[in-house]
């Protein structure tokens, strides 16, 4: 027995040894997420769906607000309005900062939820994502992630770049694809048929969603300025939307005129930006349009009042 | 809890030394900590279930005594088939009452009837095909007097609910299981060495070869429509390689992590993609199922349809296919799965070969004939795997109307090169190893290289793997 247990915590203690290396040596090249439980709290965020993460660049923002900010947007799924975001968020900020800059991105599918009880904060579809059992959001390794949420061998934990998907240090997603014309079509029909066939007749605009986005403005407010911004995505997507939520813009109005703040729509002027798959930007468009919106924030830093940015061509 | 999470390997350790060290006393403390164990493993992964479980025990526990206590014969026979109904019963309820509801309404349909229904919400408790089959051979056993009645509630509760086979089997026979727990067990550092080895074995299977095997496939699967048909020819040969990987994965992990309470296991996979005919193939695949099925079905019926010579051979083989085909799931693409192994046994029963044994057991190359057999038997199997794969008698129809295309011969846009690659060397380790219980056996081998065995297996285990929580795929059966 004294034998086997000797060979045993020998082998296991390799295996915890590498393991921990490995940790020590993992980027943003692991997956989409790991890097936004990596870095110390912030002063300033981006908050909302993969559209925000992929298609907001903070360095973009800072070249033209001077303030650094880091993009905590995770994807639909995961990081709808709600509780479990909410909780995500405030371990996010930094507790003492006062003068951040938040960018809540929005749009109907944010404040919507695909369960049967769409007021039930219990069901919401984020209770089995990346967020939802995560104590740990700054830790550098975060054993806790690594642990619950990667589910890959070690050797990739030492991979540094990756071809397709890459996360940067600032939580920007830069995503590679293949922009060929066809490529784009058939990715674009793809996501098209899946918000119709799937998304659409699944989702019920919430309540408790929009009560929960009001109490994440509560709080950022607390923290700095906050801008609700709808990114702009292709005709056939926001044609999607408007059949979910027909009043979305009117009710982000609403909230704009009762928290003082600034709603930034880019949805009237989807054309003028170019889209991996008619509803993430491409990176280039990212960046043109996250300096358009650093340049609307940093116009609109001092004001007191509610106010709205309608793009239109 | 999988056998491959972070949660098992903790439960496991812990049961590991509650039993060697809490337990050693004595066979009945032993056995108290697996029963308590193995309840807690149970209702981790589904509270709501432990009950029925837990009642399987204890009718199945009484009707086995009453079996021997009874005088007459029909009597014992009374309470063998009150037996079989309240189990085949259960089983039939959970698992099978609304594919026999849809099926009579779906006939009615037919004959114009326009009945308006809803099919009821019934959930499958985990491993019941499982521990039911090990309930009904038991009470045959007794009352074919091939066993006593186990008089000790705590080592049959214990037989019934044993963790390491309460998902996905092997389905345990009660004369193999029992006497290995009517006596305190002594640590024997071989057989924990042993199953150390062969849970590895499993582990690489898992994680590596069948986790990777299922990202590969499930493109080629999920879009049917748009695949060539050389890509759909190599999806259904994956998907045949993923189902043997993962469960021959998982019934090695289940031996292995046995063996360190000092349980031995039935053995349940001996190399079947090196079978040569379809009887070959099913001595070797899920061979608990098919032992329990050739004992408790075929012989019996044999037996009854002896008068019809051959014919009574195809009847009895179909019935036994039948069962076997919707054992794994309420369908009718299983049934299709049973009806089409049925009639592969057609041609070895018109040549009277059904039991003829392909021995080649001592050859290191498989001569050309071999060779060409082994292959006619992958095409075939591959064919009717894909009935489970798709669960759908007409989806697997247009997956094979797909294959047979123009395209056939062009280079398949999908193919995992380096896991095909390592799937080969893990292929040619079975061939080397397969007269050992399992491929990993290699106590023989000078300590220095099986360690260096141990540290390759481990870096590709823990450094290519995918632990995705991907649940094993005859838990769902």
């Amino acid at each position: 027995m004294k034998s086997f247990l000797a060979k045993s915590i020998l082998y296991i203690s390799a295996i915890l040894i590498v393991h921990i290396i490995a940790g020590y040596s993992a980027g943003g090249a692991i997956d989409a997420y790991y890097l936004r439980f990596t870095s110390p709290p912030q002063s300033s965020l981006i908050i909302g769906s993969s559209r925000a993460a992929q298609g907001l660049q903070p360095s973009a923002i800072t070249a033209v607000t001077g303030k650094d900010i880091f993009n905590f947007a995770f994807t639909a799924h995961d990081s709808p309005y709600g509780p479990i975001y909410l909780n995500a968020i405030s371990n996010k900020i930094k507790p003492d900062s006062t003068d951040g800059i938040f960018i809540l991105s929005v749009s109907p599918w944010l404040v919507s939820s695909s369960s049967s009880a769409p007021e039930d904060v219990s069901t919401f579809r984020e209770r089995d994502g990346i967020l939802a059992d995560m104590t740990e959001f700054s830790m550098k390794p975060n054993f806790e992630y690594l642990i619950k949420n990667y589910h890959h061998g070690w050797l990739k934990l030492f991979r540094k770049t990756r071809a397709s998907t890459q996360l940067h240090e600032d939580g920007w997603l830069e995503i590679t694809v293949n922009m060929d014309e066809n490529k784009v079509a058939a990715r674009k029909a793809r996501k098209l048929e899946a918000y119709r066939n799937n998304s659409l007749p699944s989702n019920t605009p919430s309540q408790a969603r929009m009560d929960s986005l009001r109490d994440s403005i509560r709080l950022l407010q607390q923290h700095g300025r906050v801008f609700l911004v709808r990114l702009p995505a292709g005709q056939e997507v926001l044609d999607i939307e408007a059949s979910l939520m027909p009043d979305f813009d009117a009710q982000m109005r609403s909230v704009a005129d009762d928290f003082r703040l600034s709603y930034l729509d880019f949805s009237g002027c989807a054309d003028d930006y170019t889209y991996i798959d008619g509803v993430h930007l491409y990176k280039d468009s990212g960046s043109k349009l996250s300096g358009q919106i650093a340049l609307l924030i940093d116009n609109d830093m001092a004001a007191d009042r509610a106010s709205y940015h309608l793009c239109s061509r | 809890m999988l056998f491959n999470s972070i949660e098992f390997a903790v439960f496991a350790v812990v049961v590991f030394f509650l039993y060697w060290f809490l337990g050693r006393r004595s066979g009945r403390s032993q056995n108290i900590i697996l029963l308590g164990t193995s309840i807690f493993f149970y209702g981790y992964a589904d509270l709501r279930f432990l009950s029925l479980i837990l009642f399987n025990v204890i009718i199945n526990y009484l009707l086995g005594l009453s079996i021997r206590r009874c005088k007459s014969e029909s009597k014992q026979q009374l309470v063998l088939i009150t037996g079989l109904l309240i189990n085949i019963g259960i089983l039939c309820y959970f698992k099978y009452f609304n594919f026999f509801y849809d099926s009579i309404i779906d006939l009615l349909a037919v004959f114009g009837s326009d009945f308006a229904y809803s099919s009821l919400k019934i959930l499958l408790p985990l491993g019941i095909s499982f521990y039911t089959f090990q309930s009904i051979g038991y009470l045959l056993d007794i009352y074919n007097e091939e066993i006593e009645p186990c008089d000790d509630p705590l080592a049959f509760a214990t037989y019934l609910t044993y963790f390491p086979k309460i998902v996905a089997g092997p389905i345990e026979r009660a004369q193999r299981f029992l006497p290995q727990i009517s006596h305190a067990r002594q640590f024997d550092y071989q057989l924990a060495a042993d199953g150390c080895r062969q849970f590895l074995w499993g582990l690489f299977a898992k994680v590596v070869l069948a986790n990777g095997l299922e990202n590969a496939l499930n493109p080629i699967f999920d879009n049917v429509a748009d695949q060539r048909a050389s890509t759909l020819l190599v999806g259904a040969f994956l998907y045949l390689f993923y189902m043997y990987c993962d469960f021959s994965g998982y019934t090695n992990m289940a031996l292995g992590i046995s063996k360190l309470f000092g349980i031995r296991l039935s053995i349940n996979f001996a190399t079947p993609l090196f079978s040569t005919s379809i009887s070959d193939f099913w001595r070797r695949w899920h061979i608990s199922l098919s032992t329990w099925a050739m004992d408790y079905l075929y012989t019996p019926l044999t037996f009854i349809f002896r008068s019809y010579g051959k014919a009574g051979t195809m009847l009895a083989i179909s019935i036994t296919f039948f069962v076997i085909g919707i054992w794994h799931g309420a369908a009718w693409a299983y049934v299709a799965f049973g009806v089409l192994q049925a009639i592969y046994f057609i041609p070895l029963v018109t040549a009277g070969s059904v039991n003829q044994v392909n021995n080649y057991d001592d050859v290191l190359i498989p001569s050309p004939v071999h060779a060409l057999k082994m292959l006619f038997m992958l095409c075939i199997i591959a064919l009717a795997f894909l009935l489970l794969k798709t669960e759908s008698v007409s989806g697997t129809l247009d997956y094979i109307s797909a294959i047979v295309s123009a395209d056939l011969f062009s280079r398949p846009e999908k193919f995992p090169g380096m896991l095909m690659m390592i799937f080969a060397l893990f292929m040619l380790t079975e061939w080397l190893q397969r007269n050992r219980e399992h491929a990993l056996d290699i106590a023989r081998i000078a300590l220095p290289y099986r360690h260096i065995i141990y540290i390759v297996l481990l870096i590709m285990v823990f450094g290519l793997g995918e632990f995705d929580n991907s649940a094993f795929v005859y838990k769902q059966f």
